[in-house]
Formats: C-alpha cells, sequence, structure tokens
C-alpha cells in the first residue's frame, strides 16, 4: 500500500484555491497571540536542558493552530508557557500586541486530564469561570446553561462529574473553558486520553463550536491524524532543543470531513510530517514501527497462527 | 460459603451480608472469649475465692490467693487434723466477669449515689468530654486555617512548620508543669494540654493534605482567572474538605489519648480519675465500666461521623 500511494501522492505545501483563498485571508488578520523568542531551560543541579529555544510564531485571529512533534520537543511546555501556568526563562508572550504575566481568563485552557471540579455539578463547573469574571450568581446560571445547551448537555447540569463518561467530562470542559469567554483557547492532548471513537467525535465537535464562536485554538497534540484533521496551520517543532522546524500549512478546504482523510492532500501531508518527525531520530520516537522485537518463541512449534 | 472463602483471600470479594457477619462477629468473639474466660472454671482462674477459712487463722471470706498456696493450707490444715479451708476456683481481682461490668455500667446510670470524689461515671465523664470539647475547638480554630495556609503558601510552611515539628517532639504532658503554673489547677491547663498534644500535629497533617490537592484542579482554575484568596475558598478548600473531615476525625481520637495526661495534673478529675480511684479501691468493675464507656462513646463518634462525612462528601466516596 505504501508503494501505491508513494507516486500518486501530491506536494504537501500546493495549497487548493479556495484554501490558498482561506489562508490569505486568515493571514491578513491581526495576530491574537504571539510567541516572542520564547526559551525555556531547565536548570537541575548542573544539567541544563534547553526545552524550547527562541520559539518565534503568531496564531491569528479565529485561527486553528496545532502543535506538534516528538516526545520531549517541549510542546507541553510551550502550551503551559502560553496559558502563563509556567514562566519562559526569556522571551515573552503577547495577548493582542501586550505581554501577559500568570494565568488569565483571556487564555482558556483544556488539559490532558479530566480537571472539572469534582465537588460541583456540571452547571455549576460552566459557572465557575464567569462568576470569577465577576458576573453575578444568576446571570452565571443562565449563561452557562446556555453553554450547555449549546454542547448538548443540558440535561445533564445538575450530574456530577464522575457521573460522566470521558467523552462528556472534556465537552464540558471545552465548554467551562469557553464560558469564561477567552480570546484564546490552549489544548494539551485534550483528547489523547479518549477512545478512538470518542475523539473523533470530539474532533468534529471542537471544529463546530470553533466556527461558531470567534474563538482561537492552539491545539497541542501528538496525534498527527489529528493535528491535519482539525489545524489550519501546523506548528512542528524538533527536539533537543526545541525550536520550530516547520510551519505547514495545510491543504484541506473547510468544513473538514471524515471522508478527506483519506485524500490525497491529507495522504501526503501526513507522509511529510511523519517523515519529519522520524529525521529527528530520537530514542522514544512516536511511531515505533521500525522497533524489532527480539522474542524467543514461546509456543509449540506445531502451534502455527499464521 | 463460597463467598466466605473468597472474603478470605488477598482483595477477595465479601458480599454484604458476610460483612455484617463479620462486623458482628467482631464484637461478639471477644466477648466470648472473655465470657469463657471468667465463667468457665477450668479456662483459667489461677486464684482461689475462699469460702470457708477453716482452721486456718490468716485466711478470711472473701480472700483470693493462688492456687498453689491455698492448696499449701489445705495440706497443712489435713495434716494437722483441722478442717480444710473450703474455695471457689476464680480469677485475679483485676479480671472482673462481663456480668459484674455490665452491673456496673447499669449501676452507673441508673444510682445516683456517690462514688468517691467525682459523684459517679457520668458525672466524671461529662466532666471528661467537657475538656476533650474545648481542647480541640481551641486547636482546631488555630491549627486547621494555620495547616491550610502552610499547604498552599510556601512562605507560610518555610516560616511555621520547623517550629511546629520541634514542638511536635516535645512530649505534651512535658508542659504538664508549666500549664499548671501559668493557668492554674483547674480546667484551663488540661485544656492547654489537650491543645498541645493536638495542634502541632493538626498543623503538620492539614498542612499535608492541602498539598495533596490535585494541582491541576488549582492550574484550571487559575486559567479561568481564579486567585488569591477566591482560589482559597473556591478551589483549595472545597477540595480538601473530604480529606480535611477526615484528618479531623483521626485528630479527634488523638485528643483522646492526651486526655489521661491532662486529667493528672493540677486537681486529678474526670474519667481519669475515676478509674484510678476505683483501681485503687480494688473496684475492677467499675473501671472496666468506664473503660467500655470511653470505648463506646468513641466509636459511637466516630461512627456517626463516619455516616455524616459520607453523606456530606458524595462525590468524594464515589470518585474512590
Amino acid at each position: 500500500m505504501a508503494d501505491h500511494v508513494e507516486h500518486a501522492l501530491p506536494d504537501y505545501r500546493i495549497l487548493p484555491p479556495d484554501v490558498a483563498a482561506r489562508m490569505a485571508q486568515i493571514k491578513q488578520r491581526d495576530y491574537v497571540l504571539e510567541i516572542d523568542r520564547v526559551t525555556k531551560v531547565f536548570t537541575q543541579k548542573k544539567n541544563r536542558t534547553v526545552a524550547l529555544d527562541a520559539i518565534e510564531f503568531g496564531v491569528h485571529r479565529r485561527e486553528l493552530v496545532c502543535v506538534v512533534g516528538p516526545s520531549g520537543c517541549g510542546k507541553s511546555t510551550l502550551v503551559r508557557i502560553l496559558a502563563g501556568l509556567e514562566d519562559a526563562t526569556s522571551g515573552q508572550i503577547l495577548m493582542n500586541g501586550k505581554p501577559v504575566r500568570g494565568p488569565g481568563s483571556d487564555r482558556g485552557m483544556v488539559f490532558q486530564k479530566y480537571t472539572l471540579f469534582p465537588w460541583l455539578d456540571v452547571c455549576r463547573n460552566v459557572m465557575f469561570g464567569i462568576e470569577m469574571g465577576g458576573v453575578d450568581r444568576l446571570e452565571a446560571q443562565r449563561q452557562a446553561m446556555q453553554w450547555l445547551q449549546m454542547i448538548g448537555l443540558e440535561q445533564f447540569a445538575t450530574a456530577f462529574p464522575h457521573q460522566l463518561s470521558g467523552g462528556m467530562q472534556q465537552r464540558v470542559a471545552i465548554a467551562r473553558a469557553l464560558a469564561a469567554s477567552p480570546r484564546v483557547l490552549l489544548m494539551d492532548e485534550s483528547f489523547s486520553a479518549l477512545d478512538a471513537q470518542t475523539r473523533t467525535k470530539m474532533q468534529n465537535y471542537l471544529m463546530e463550536i470553533w466556527r461558531k464562536i470567534d474563538i482561537t485554538i492552539v491545539f497541542i497534540t501528538h496525534d498527527l491524524d489529528e493535528a491535519i484533521y482539525l489545524a489550519d496551520r501546523i506548528l512542528v517543532l524538533k527536539p533537543n532543543p526545541g525550536r520550530v522546524e516547520e510551519v505547514i500549512e495545510v491543504p484541506l478546504s473547510r468544513p473538514r470531513r471524515a471522508e478527506q482523510m483519506t485524500s490525497d492532500e491529507f495522504l501526503a501531508t501526513k507522509a511529510h510530517l511523519e517523515g519529519l518527525i522520524r529525521s529527528f531520530g530520537t530514542s522514544d520516537d512516536m511511531d515505533e514501527e521500525d522497533v524489532k522485537i527480539d522474542l524467543p518463541l514461546l509456543t509449540l512449534v506445531t502451534d502455527q497462527v499464521e | 460459603m463460597q463467598g466466605f472463602l473468597a472474603s478470605w483471600r488477598l482483595y477477595g470479594r465479601t458480599d454484604r451480608m458476610l460483612r455484617n457477619v463479620f462486623g458482628i462477629l467482631a464484637v461478639l468473639l471477644p466477648l466470648l472469649l472473655w465470657s469463657a474466660v471468667s465463667y468457665l472454671p477450668f479456662v483459667w482462674h489461677p486464684q482461689v475465692l475462699i469460702t470457708d477459712p477453716g482452721g486456718e487463722e490468716y485466711l478470711e471470706t472473701g480472700m483470693r490467693m493462688n492456687r498453689v498456696d491455698f492448696l499449701r493450707a489445705v495440706k497443712e490444715m489435713q495434716d494437722q487434723h483441722q478442717p480444710a479451708p473450703q474455695g471457689i476456683p476464680t480469677n485475679p481481682v483485676y479480671l472482673p466477669s462481663p456480668g459484674e461490668v455490665l452491673s456496673a455500667f447499669v449501676h452507673a446510670f441508673t444510682s445516683s449515689a456517690p462514688v468517691g470524689a467525682e459523684h459517679s461515671i457520668t458525672q466524671a465523664f461529662a466532666h471528661s468530654i467537657r475538656i476533650i470539647f474545648w481542647g480541640f475547638v481551641i486547636s482546631s480554630v488555630m491549627g486547621v486555617p494555620l495547616g491550610i495556609m502552610c499547604g498552599s503558601i510556601p512562605a507560610v510552611a518555610r516560616l511555621v512548620e520547623p517550629s511546629v515539628d520541634f514542638f511536635r517532639y516535645l512530649p505534651a504532658p512535658a508542659f504538664g508543669a508549666l500549664a499548671v503554673a501559668i493557668l492554674g489547677i483547674y480546667d484551663a491547663p488540661k485544656i492547654a494540654i489537650i491543645v498541645i498534644g493536638t495542634l502541632f500535629q493538626q498543623i503538620l497533617v492539614i498542612a499535608n493534605t492541602t498539598r495533596k490537592l490535585d494541582f491541576a484542579l488549582v492550574e484550571a482554575s487559575r486559567t479561568l482567572g481564579a486567585k488569591g484568596l477566591r482560589l482559597l475558598f473556591r478551589v483549595v478548600i472545597p477540595g480538601i474538605l473530604p480529606d480535611l473531615y477526615r484528618d479531623q476525625r483521626i485528630l479527634l481520637g488523638w485528643a483522646w489519648t492526651y486526655l489521661i495526661v491532662a486529667e493528672l495534673i493540677g486537681t486529678s478529675s474526670g474519667i481519669t480519675w475515676f478509674i484510678t480511684q476505683q483501681a485503687r479501691y480494688q473496684h475492677f468493675d467499675n473501671v472496666f465500666a468506664a473503660m467500655a464507656l470511653i470505648g463506646i462513646v468513641g466509636l459511637g463518634t466516630d461512627m456517626v461521623l463516619g455516616v455524616i462525612g459520607g453523606k456530606l462528601f458524595t462525590w468524594k466516596r464515589e470518585n474512590g
């Protein structure tokens, strides 16, 4: 199958006309979020690890950017710095041109772990960020119910997080983050704890929400399919030290559909990404198909399965 | 039967009925053992209760003596052809039978006759409970907020915890003389001992509980715009509340262990005074009844608090 695809694949850099037009449109918009020469160094005793080395990148308004890279390339560190949960060693983050310090409600975040407050019911969870913005309780409740309607979970308003499935919890977490009316939504491998089917649903879901409201999304993932399926642009980081390797404009038109995942453009982009990631050659590569397992035969010789 | 065997395996399963059966057995087996030792003469009974001194001069009715000594006395009398002393096998005076303890227990609640300096078990015990209550309340008023601050504010932790750790290792009784010198001889120094014994542990235990709050929840709330006091009151405290409650239950038990020391300093009082007095008179049935009362009240409060906790914090229980 691999050979069959290889010679048929177009160049991933050639954008179809509609995508090119859209890309040009996006690039005319201002940067909402700018990463200005951000460097992060971890010092442990005498070990200095450069996790991020002078990262420079700008995210346009209402753009959906995915960040990919092999494990250890600092993509989680990057998103935590964007959220303000960690400080950059040097460089800064600009929101609408102004430098930010610490976490704030202008940058919402959805974590990989389930982080709904377990002592609050679903509605009160969504109300949390609204109330932190200084809105009184009744109004917050009204807004929260609207958000729950939007994600289709209004009948679970009084349920507690532990009574919901993982996918539902992450949906509520997205609603909770969006309800605090952030400018940017940061997602740190938010769907990676979900099973494959739920993940696909959640991806469509996220794009549906993103179309309807004025939100800019930065999505960290290690799943290349997910990155290509979701993103306008993909920021590829390379490890040791973490640097921007390439910024890929995804040659897929919107709205995205699951069928596009078998299109030539998709496969070409994926092949290129896989090649890039493999070229970094870290020990814990994300696709380990090359690993040869040396296992002695532990069954009877006569007991053949293939 | 299969369920019964399964409940003995490592991490085995039990059903509701078996759990109840084991629960009842847990109470019944020690009681049965005690009854066997008390009522079956062949089980232990190392002494003899004299019913008739016979010809031996130094014996009196109602005396207890070791069986060996009794047999020697019998032999002596027989050799001298005098009437042999009579007696029945009995346990030492410090091990009264369940029946005697039960009647002492019932007596304590039904009679108002004065027994010693403290008038009855119930009065002595009420006094003890007052001491515990105030000691624990005063300790908690200081210890809970301080513990939470130690667990959540690094500067407070650095400032407070070293000295708390120092005081924690000083045994509370060491403060006895000091407490009496400062606070007089009545209830105040006793309450102080309970406070000293509980407070320092309380600060460290609660600080640790606060530190164990899932940090992802704190980070999530920060990205939602929570900080300062609102972060503390809307996230940290609700998040640790079930564990805090459990800590308080354990610490309340802790406070009880300091009661004995507390009640012996200054003017002895309360249940400890009652027990020591009764032991001096060799009224061991009263001693056992008092001990049973402490145990029952302790277990009872803990069970009630446990049930209340389960009702209050359903989210925690079902979260595992």
